[in-house]
């Protein structure tokens, strides 16, 4: 199979099973609210090192969010309900609390319940540096804690919902140069951004470091992908196409399997439409498939997107 | 839609006539002639609905109305749990008293204790109410402690006294005494109130559309905010009530005063700097 000339090679994405928390983020501008979400979502690459992965979903109108100021709504993944949590409440803590003229809600609150499979005691929690001052107050269905703080008050969702997510679909790009692959990398992240439900979590959404799982080295959980590293093709088992001479990766985490595919399937058309025949080759990156409870085929993904 | 029961009154009742059984809950799935025999107590006496009424429909009743309405009307919506009332005309006391789910309409005014006990669901009432609307009745558990309680038109004294929860919004003049002793929830009086509010107040929020007013010593200026939980309570009401729509502004700045300093100093009383209405 071939999109635009370029081969897709017959295999697929592993991904796993995570948890997910959707938190909406509100400013008095857009400008802090992008400055809020950022660093709020930094550091948040790879649960292998990071505790969670996070990202900016998509940005909100003021009349999509629930005190109607402009809003930002951010994704965040980790392996447990529980890491979930203490990263949620510390990023938020330290990222959002901090920062003026903002609050944060639960993007989850409304619609689908039945997908909600714990809590993340995100105000509550946070109250206590409202040193007995802090009031909570319903309204409606919606919890919210006040947290006075010096610019006026901090306003923060009671508890957020956890649903199941899936994290760590991917394609591989490798192409003739650097620069090809940067730029159909770069097409694919800029179409996966216009989609609700995923985020890509690393720096740009591309990432130059795949990694295998184990090392030569006792500690290490994951080390380089030798097999897609062109500087050593000759001393490894390379799985390189011929003619790379660069690959860089996407990794995408949706609230579901369907959001994956369909941010997979984005990113793939976005960069054999960008680079063309630069790109030697479309690949995904797996386990074996014993690790990951998704898989996604890349040819099956672009069949089912109408790809011959 | 299915399931819709109507009465029509035939006569102004000479007596205190209790609505109280007349819920869409109880009236489900009994036949026209059963909801005709169904028991109203009727000053010292009981009467069946149909002394008083011409029904139309039954059998799955989801949906009551009522034409015409007197100020002889008590209990109507009391205990109600599901299912929606709608009246054209004015109801006497204890409207909606204990309420816990559904929808409630009164074309018309309301006696007093309207919504008193109110814990879920919605009650709009058209007209004006008369005292202790959304209050704490004598020997009740508890005023307005969920749901919300919109009166469009003026209200009587002592609205919202002792609330726990919920939310009660007159867009007409409150009366004196305005969320006395409110434990918790949030008022909103959008024309102004009397002398009183929130007296022994503490904690819950009382909003009053009143630019520039002033406010008694045991409530403490705190300054000029604007609120993100304030635009929360404006977009509730809007997505909630009915009719009403405010101003969009990129600010709404609003004075908060905290008190009452003798009970505690844990509520507040917004007032906006600038009419939520007017530009």
């Amino acid at each position: 199979m071939k999109v635009r000339g370029v081969p897709i090679e017959d295999t697929y994405a592993e991904a796993f099973t995570m948890r997910v928390a959707r938190l909406v983020i509100t400013a008095p501008n857009r400008r802090w609210c992008r400055i809020a979400a950022a660093s709020m979502t930094g550091f948040a690459t790879s649960v292998i090192a990071c505790g969670c992965e996070a990202g900016v979903e998509v940005e909100l109108p003021p009349a999509a969010t629930p005190d109607r100021r402009p809003g930002v709504a951010v994704l965040v993944f980790a392996m447990s309900e529980k890491e979930l949590a203490k990263q949620l409440v510390n990023r938020v803590g330290q990222c959002i609390l901090t920062c003026p003229g903002t609050a944060c809600y639960d993007g989850f609150a409304e619609g689908q319940e039945q997908l909600n499979v714990g809590v993340c005691p995100l105000g509550r929690t946070l109250r206590y540096f409202g040193d007995g001052f802090q009031a909570a107050k319903r309204v409606g269905g919606m919890r919210v804690w006040r947290i006075p703080v010096m610019d006026g008050e901090f306003t923060c969702s009671d508890q957020v919902n956890i649903r199941k997510g899936v994290g760590g679909g991917n394609i591989l790009l490798p192409a003739r140069s650097a620069a090809d692959a940067l730029a159909a990398a770069e097409a694919a992240v800029a179409r996966i951004a216009k989609l609700e439900g995923a985020i890509t979590p690393f720096p740009g959404g591309i990432v130059r470091s795949g990694s295998k799982v184990g090392s030569r080295y006792p500690g290490m959980i994951a080390s380089t992908n030798d097999a897609w590293a062109p500087t050593i093709r000759s001393r490894t088992k390379s799985a390189l196409p011929a003619g790379s001479n660069s690959v860089l990766e996407i990794v995408v985490d949706g609230v579901d399997q369907a959001c994956v595919e369909q941010a997979l399937l984005l990113a793939m058309l976005a960069a054999c439409e960008r680079a063309g025949k630069a790109l030697t080759a479309v690949s995904a990156g797996n386990y074996g498939g014993s690790l990951g409870s998704h898989h996604f085929h890349l040819r099956r993904i672009l069949r089912a997107g109408g790809k011959p | 839609m299915s399931g819709l029961v109507s009465l029509r009154l035939r006569a102004e009742p000479e007596a205190g006539l209790d609505l109280s059984p007349l819920l869409p809950r109880k009236l489900h799935g009994l036949g026209k002639r059963k909801i005709e025999n169904v028991r109203l107590g009727y000053g010292s006496r009981q009467v069946p609905v149909a002394e008083l009424f011409q029904v139309h429909g039954g059998s799955g009743c989801e949906e009551l109305l009522i034409e015409g309405g007197s100020r002889r009307f008590h209990g109507l919506g009391a205990d109600m749990g599901e299912g929606r009332i709608e009246v054209f005309g004015d109801v006497g006391d204890d409207c909606a008293l204990g309420m816990h789910g559904g929808s409630l309409r009164v074309h018309g005014n309301s006696g007093d204790f309207t919504g008193s006990g109110l814990g879920a669901g919605t009650v709009l009432i058209d007209g004006n109410c008369g005292d202790d609307c959304g209050a704490l009745r004598p020997g009740g558990h508890a005023a307005i402690s969920g749901g919300l309680l919109q009166v469009r038109g003026r209200c009587g004294a002592r609205a919202g006294a002792a609330m726990s929860g919920g939310m009660l919004l007159i867009e007409g003049k409150a009366g004196h005494g305005l969320a006395a002793d409110i434990r918790a929830g949030t008022v909103l009086a959008l024309a102004g109130c009397g002398p009183g509010m929130a007296r022994g107040m503490k904690r819950g929020t009382l909003v009053v559309n009143k630019p520039g007013m002033r406010l008694r010593p045991a409530f403490a200026d705190n300054g000029v905010f604007d609120l993100a939980v304030l635009r929360l309570i404006m977009n509730y009401i809007e997505a909630n009530a009915t009719g009403l729509r405010f101003l969009q502004k990129c600010s709404i700045l609003v004075r908060r005063y905290t008190g009452d300093l003798s009970s505690g100093g844990a509520g507040e009383i917004l007032v906006p700097v600038r009419d939520l209405f007017m530009d």
